[in-house]
């Protein structure tokens, strides 16, 4: 080679040195940030790629009756998981698990669509079946090696051990809302959950489900790449949900679900009552205000409301005593007064009385549920007064139940005519009433408009105009008819209020609990469901003592009069007389019954008048213990809907369906 | 005998013990990155390293220069092999690039086809020196190398391709071929290629590639791309080598290794093994030994006795240097990701095999630079 040519190459070589060492500082550069100065960073990554955050879910709390029978509990089962980025589109693995699984709703089609459905979030662990059998498990655990990304996971399955029984009030489970999320992440509720958590969604379960869903616990698994666990990094047990003990009695429970199905299915019989599907009856402690027995029907779906906090009924003459209490603490009647009863009454709109023609004072009045009486009483007490006392009985505010959803009674038209809710009610309805009139108004201005223009000569426009201003003036005056009319309070309003009847309505819940005021001397408590909450131990963590809401402000013996003019009800002649005839002398039932007319398109066909069944009642008479509420829609009568379960309900209560009672029952009937 | 070992002798020993410290620490991590694998890799990666040395030892005494009189059949037989692979070979993950011999193993052509073309490209750089100053000079060089470069992309294996071009490049500039035609051509070339990429990314401008494929090179811009195929594959080689620090995990113990959260931990990703468990201070010395072999083998070129033998080593040299570039780029977010492996590290027989000739032509070129006294 020549010299010149070498010292060429030399030079090219020197450069080519100088871009490779430029290179490679390059490449060292890079790797001292990513090493050195990002290692922190990249630390962290790599350990949230290996460690995984598993959920054990905590053990669901029990729910248990006040006798000590288990009516909800959790018990471990198994689920089948995918692992959608292996599975989806893995037509063996489908074919295999369809097989095995054998569910005519998870065929091999079916599975393929949900791992589709799916598809966006590839990440997220589908949970194809829940509750699958121990032979399940078994085939799905032979056949592992054929079922790459199919895996068997323990959870819990709330059970219901006594179906239906109680359902309204123990509620259901169901997965977290977007709605629940997202009134927990704007600070509404104070609850965590996460996507996919069961949760409580009414009654009982809901109500108390922080308490009974315990805390889940947590292991961090160290996991490969493909989600295989490596190693138990950390565990953090989880804690057990709390165990609710009820006031409720699971027999009292039973007794009145069987009597209320009974005589549901008696009064459909009836012509009258041919149309009963819906009812609710409580059974609460007088003196605590604990609910002892609960139900609502129907009862065959989950998503049917609880109607005893959450229907709200006209509660018919079951209002009465709240007239008479009004009337006597007024001084505007005294328990001997006699009214007399013409048919009925003699003020407009002449409302009917079904009892007897002749003199009622306030015990016969109350027995045979003179409206006459009453109407008459309430005419001279006044709407306020009776609006007064009926707040005084706890019949203005929701009781305050340990139950989600209590109905609360906001709106103008429901609950009861007090001077507020009167004022409420009148805004509401003058502003309805005259927008009803300005459409109107206006639709006829329009009319005219177009008729007058459409005139062809002067003198039918004329007329036409003459016609209009008419028109307009008529309705105009109509509008303040109207307006007035609906925004006044009349005396027949408070005729229809004094006997139970018109714009007024309770739940059923609110009845018993101002039935209960009405035995205890006054005392409006706060009903309940749970009275302790106990750890899986048993230990108790929490008692809950009965809730004094109120005193009514009600004199002693006003009270002592009303108690015994409810006894009536149940004694010779009265509306309920004859049903707790068998009970012994030491067992006296004071009761009230009501008919309700609800103004409802259903309760009038061409050939009959319906009506709901209301009836109340506390016993024994003159030592109040327990209190019983029921409503029957399209139940007819109060006696006839509710008498025949209040007695099957107080016979179990106060133990006279034993054998030996019942003889002894049939021996004092013998003797009658 | 003696002067086969006065021949042993004068090799560069520098160059020697480097490549024998790559290779020592490779084989320790391909032991650690194979870990959840069945195979044998170490077994077989040392295996082929041993052909190595024997063939590097066996030819040492043939003076290199011989080579001339066989460039012809050489460069037909590299492209009867080439059109060979497209024709019987295995298609494996979209390429036909592999010959598959049933028990024996596999061979990839184009790896060879380097070797080849350097030696049969040196020749005919050889025979146009002094005359490479036009562009008119410059073109039947480019068809020289394009026509094997157009086989293997039929593969297709746009990396393999792209190593001609660097090999191309590096020898023409030592050949002494026109430095600003060559700029215009290849930093023009580059530049569009990155505008035009960026216009496909921004602008959505028409592609030929499939998404998967372009996918490969918009990563360089956007880490976040195709977070399942490449992007991820990416981020998970980034996360081991970041996870690493200055010490590294140490052998075996890297997270990211033997989770298997790297993918082809080992051979297109080694080098974030590599990184994750011997740390900065490992991978960094890899690096730097890396730079020396590159230097003595541009050393070697300087100290050839001719020009055929300089253009081999520049070639030899530019090889390796793309190869490193890319894949240690690659692993860093810095290069597009094309699979070609890292010398002496990744496993794989037909890279090794490469490797080894191209570590024997150094040796022979450097050992052969002054007439020998028989």
């Amino acid at each position: 080679m020549q010299t010149q040519e070498r010292k060429k190459i030399e030079k090219a070589t020197k450069i080519y040195t100088a871009v490779v060492f430029f290179i490679i500082a390059i490449l060292v550069g890079r790797l001292a940030w990513l090493q050195i100065w990002q290692n922190d960073l990249y630390q962290s990554k790599a350990d949230n790629n290996r460690n995984r955050l598993m959920t054990i879910t905590a053990k669901r709390g029990d729910i248990i009756s006040s006798d000590g029978v288990v009516l909800v509990t959790d018990r471990p089962s198994y689920q089948v998981v995918l692992d959608n980025q292996i599975v989806r589109g893995n037509t063996e693995v489908i074919e295999t698990l369809a097989k095995i699984l054998n569910d005519e709703k998870l065929t091999a089609e079916a599975i393929q669509e949900i791992c589709d459905e799916n598809r966006m979030r590839l990440y997220k662990p589908i949970v194809l079946k829940k509750n699958i059998d121990i032979e399940t498990v078994s085939q799905i655990e032979a056949r592992r090696s054929e079922l790459e990304g199919v895996s068997i996971e323990s959870a819990s399955d709330r059970t219901y051990l006594y179906g239906n029984i109680a359902g309204h009030v123990l509620g259901y489970l169901g997965e977290v809302s977007q709605a629940e999320l997202d009134a927990q992440a704007n600070g509404e509720t104070d609850t965590n959950y996460r996507m996919g958590d069961y949760v409580g969604k009414v009654g009982l379960e809901k109500y108390y489900d922080q308490i009974l869903r315990g805390k889940d616990g947590y292991k961090q698994v160290e996991v490969n790449a493909n989600n295989r666990p490596l190693s138990d990094v950390k565990i953090v047990e989880p804690m057990e949900g709390a165990n609710l003990v009820l006031t409720l009695n699971y027999e009292l429970q039973k007794v009145l679900e069987e009597a209320l199905d009974k005589n549901i299915a008696l009064l459909k019989t009836s012509k009258r009552s041919d149309k009963v599907e819906n009812a609710a009856a409580v059974v609460i402690e007088v003196n605590t205000g604990a609910v002892l027995a609960m139900a609502s029907r129907p009862d065959d779906k989950i998503t049917q409301q609880n109607r005893v906090i959450q229907g709200r009924y006209i509660p018919g003459s079951i209002f009465k005593p709240i007239t008479a209490i009004a009337a006597l603490e007024t001084g505007n009647v005294t328990p001997t007064e006699k009214i007399h009863n013409p048919g009925r009454y003699w003020k407009a709109p002449y409302i009917k009385s079904t009892a007897p023609i002749g003199y009622y004072n306030l015990y016969s009045a109350m027995g045979k549920s003179d409206n006459v009486y009453f109407q008459e009483i309430g005419r001279r007490t006044g709407i306020d007064a009776i609006g007064y006392y009926g707040a005084e009985f706890g019949l203005d505010t929701p009781t305050g139940i340990d139950l989600a959803y209590e109905n609360r009674g906001e709106r103008v038209s429901e609950g009861l005519p007090t001077e507020e809710k009167r004022q409420a009610y009148h805004d509401w309805a003058g502003a309805v009433w005259a927008e009803r009139y300005d459409k109107k108004i206006a639709e006829t201005e329009e009319e005219y408009k177009n008729l007058i223009a459409a005139a062809t000569t002067n003198e039918e426009k004329k007329a036409l105009e003459k016609k209009r201003k008419n028109a307009i003036a008529i309705l105009e005056a109509d509008k303040k008819i109207n307006v007035k009319w609906n925004t006044e309070w009349h005396e027949a309003d408070t005729y229809n209020v004094a006997i139970g009847q018109g714009r007024q309505n309770y739940t059923p819940m609110q009845l018993a609990v101002y039935i209960a005021a009405i035995a205890n001397g006054g005392t409006v408590y706060q009903p309940y469901l749970v009275q302790k909450i106990c750890d899986s131990q048993g230990g108790v963590l929490q008692e809950i003592k009965p809730t004094i809401l109120h005193q009514a402000n009600v004199s002693v013996k006003t009270l002592a009069e009303i108690q015994k003019s409810l006894l009536a009800v149940t004694d010779v002649g009265g509306t309920a007389y004859g049903y707790f005839q068998s009970f012994p002398k030491d067992i006296k039932v004071a009761a009230k019954t009501g008919t309700a007319q609800p103004g409802g398109s259903g309760y009038r066909t061409s050939t009959q008048q319906y009506y709901d069944g209301v009836f109340v009642a506390y016993a024994p008479a003159d030592n109040p213990q327990i209190a019983f509420v029921s409503v029957v829609e399209y139940g007819y009568s109060g006696a006839g809907s509710g008498a025949p379960v209040c007695k099957a309900v107080f016979e179990e209560y106060f133990g006279l369906n034993q054998e030996g009672v019942i003889a002894s029952e049939d021996v004092f009937m013998y003797n009658e | 005998m003696n002067f086969y070992r006065k021949l042993i002798g004068k090799m560069d020993f520098i160059l020697l013990a480097v490549i024998a410290v790559i290779l020592v620490s490779g084989l320790l991590i391909l032991n650690s990155a194979a870990a959840s694998k069945e195979q044998a890799y170490v077994m077989k990666q040392s295996m082929w390293i041993v052909i190595g040395i024997v063939f590097l030892l066996l030819t040492i005494q043939f003076d290199y220069t011989i080579l001339q009189k066989y460039v012809k059949p050489l460069y037909i037989f590299n492209l009867l092999l080439l059109i060979a692979v497209l024709i019987f070979g295995r298609e494996i993950s979209g390429a036909r690039s592999w010959f598959v011999f049933p028990g024996i193993g596999s061979l990839q052509p184009a790896e060879l086809a380097k070797i080849m073309t350097i030696i049969c490209f040196a020749h005919f750089l050889d025979e146009r020196r002094g005359n490479l100053n036009t562009l008119w000079e410059l073109i039947p060089c480019f068809i020289f190398v394009a026509i094997p470069v157009f086989l293997i992309l039929l593969q297709p294996d746009l990396g393999s391709a792209l190593v001609f071009i660097a090999i191309l490049v590096g020898m023409m500039f030592v050949a002494g071929a026109n430095p600003k035609i060559l700029l215009t051509i290849f930093g023009g070339g580059v530049s569009i290629i990155l505008i035009y990429l960026l216009g496909v990314w921004k602008l959505g401008w028409w592609c030929p590639l499939k998404t998967y494929q372009l996918n490969r090179f918009l990563v360089l811009f956007d880490p976040n791309i195709d977070p399942r195929g490449v992007g991820y594959n990416v981020w998970q080689a980034k996360i081991a080598i970041g996870n690493g620090g200055l010490f590294g995990e140490g052998l075996g113990m890297g997270s990211q290794t033997t989770g298997s959260f790297l993918p082809e931990q080992w051979t297109d990703f080694i080098f974030a093994v590599y990184a994750e468990e011997f740390g900065f201070i490992g991978a960094g010395l890899l690096l730097l030994l890396f730079a020396v072999l590159l230097y003595r083998g541009l050393r070697i070129a300087m100290l050839s006795k001719d020009l055929f033998g300089a253009l081999i080593a520049t070639g030899v040299v530019s090889m390796y240097l793309f190869h490193i570039l890319e894949n240690v780029g690659m692993c860093m977010g810095l290069m597009p990701v094309t699979g070609i492996p890292l010398p002496f590290v990744s496993y794989g027989g037909s890279s090794m095999l490469a490797n080894f000739f191209g570590i024997a032509l150094l040796q022979n070129i450097y050992v052969h630079r002054q007439r020998l006294i028989f």
